[in-house]
Parts: C-alpha cells; sequence; structure tokens
C-alpha cells in the first residue's frame, strides 16, 4: 500500500491527535508514500488562521499544516460542509482546498489506507 | 500470503481497541493472514509487561502471547518515552519502533485497520 489518506476530525488543542496525525502524516511522506489530509468535523478548526496557543505552550497547529504540501508534498483538504456549520469560510483558513462530501467519497475510496484521528 | 496492518491509538481497559485488534489479529492468524500490529499514541501504554490486572484479563500479557504465536508488534519509541515507558518494560519480542517502521508495515501490507479515539 502507498496511497494513504489522513483523515483529521479533531480540533487542534485539548487532545495531541491532530499533533499526531500531522507526525504520522510527515512521517509517511517521507518514506515516498502519498499522504494527503482531509479535515472533517471539528477537525477543521486545525486550519483557522487566527491561532494563538503560546499560553498552552504549543504552536499554532495552522502553521504546520499550511507549510506540510511544501515541505513534504501532502495536500490538504476541508469538507465545505464542516466548514458551513462552524461559520467557517476558506477566508478565515490558511492554504486549502475546499471539497464537497461527493470528493471526500471519491478520495477515500481512492486511497490504499485511511488513519483516522 | 495476505497480510493486515493493524493501527491502535488508545490506551489498554478504557478503550476496547485493544482488545478488538487482539480478537481480530488472532482470527486473522487463524485464516492464514500474516498480521503486523502497530502501537502509537496511548496504545504504547499495552505494551508495558508491568501491567498488573487483578481479576482482569493482562493485555499485556496477551500481547506477549500473540507475538509468541507470530504476529510482529512494534510500539511508537517517541509516544512510549513521553509515557514513561522504555524498552526494558516491553513484552518480551516487542520492538520500539518509528513511523518508518509503521510505513514498512502498511506498504506490506494489502489492509489498514485504524483503531483511534
Amino acid at each position: 500500500m502507498n496511497k494513504v489518506l489522513v483523515l483529521i476530525t479533531k480540533g487542534p488543542y485539548g487532545t495531541s491527535l491532530s499533533a499526531e496525525a500531522f507526525r504520522l502524516a510527515v512521517g509517511l511522506a517521507s518514506m515516498e508514500m502519498e499522504v494527503s489530509i482531509a479535515f472533517t468535523d471539528d477537525g477543521v478548526f486545525n486550519l483557522v488562521k487566527a491561532q494563538a496557543p503560546g499560553e498552552l505552550d504549543m504552536k499554532p497547529m495552522s502553521q504546520a499544516f499550511s507549510g506540510i504540501k511544501h515541505g513534504f508534498g501532502v495536500s490538504t483538504y476541508a469538507l465545505d460542509e464542516s466548514l458551513r456549520l462552524r461559520g467557517l469560510s476558506a477566508d478565515d483558513l490558511v492554504e486549502v482546498g475546499v471539497i464537497d462530501s461527493d470528493t471526500l467519497a471519491r478520495m477515500l475510496a481512492d486511497v490504499d489506507a485511511v488513519a483516522r484521528f | 500470503m495476505a497480510k493486515i496492518c493493524i493501527l491502535v491509538q488508545t490506551g489498554p481497559y478504557t478503550y476496547e481497541n485493544l482488545d478488538t485488534a487482539l480478537a481480530l489479529a488472532r482470527s486473522a492468524k487463524g485464516a492464514g493472514v500474516s498480521v503486523a500490529l502497530f502501537l502509537y499514541v496511548d496504545g504504547v501504554i499495552s505494551v508495558n509487561s508491568k501491567i498488573d490486572s487483578p481479576g482482569e484479563r493482562n493485555l499485556s500479557q496477551l500481547l506477549a502471547d500473540l507475538i509468541r504465536e507470530g504476529v510482529e508488534v512494534s510500539a511508537c519509541g517517541a509516544c512510549s518515552k513521553f509515557r514513561g515507558i522504555t524498552k526494558q518494560l516491553y513484552v518480551d519480542g516487542a520492538t520500539m519502533g518509528s513511523i518508518v517502521d509503521m510505513a514498512e508495515m502498511l506498504e506490506d501490507a494489502d489492509a489498514l485497520v485504524s483503531l483511534g479515539f
């Protein structure tokens, strides 16, 4: 298997899951696997530009995910329905592809493996 | 021979994921399917041989049994370090690995079963 989708469904802080998902995506991409990330549900909050988690002693997850395409060749996508339900638009986010649920379904069917966080 | 890779992200006892992974691994082995298990995030707690569970199933011992039956088990070294689980605490036969090992398990496998939060 060579094509992996990392599905992020949880927000950036409160658990380590987004950071662990990021670490897995980078690690797999470094092994020359074809990796993409889809953000759904509260996972879309990872992409919000205005994050200042300094008091949590953490770095902004949005910054990490915005650099993952150029740094590691990992494409990122946000589900439009999850954005709409949370009052978010593409303008609120770092650079990311916005997809609908049909596209997400095709992506899920197309990859060899899905790792959900 | 067909091969599956199982990814467990949750710790023992709080979640049923490790029980599911153990049962699935045993069934798969019985059906002639090769199994590789990667323990990630809190999943690494299960590899601690000092687990003591009076009156309950001992999940680290069940994990050790599975390794003796030929299942490849690797736990994330960084996740272990963050949780104070040293290699000396690992059950016999479990490897302290990294995302690189996870990638290799995935590359070799025909299917991924991801059990998370």
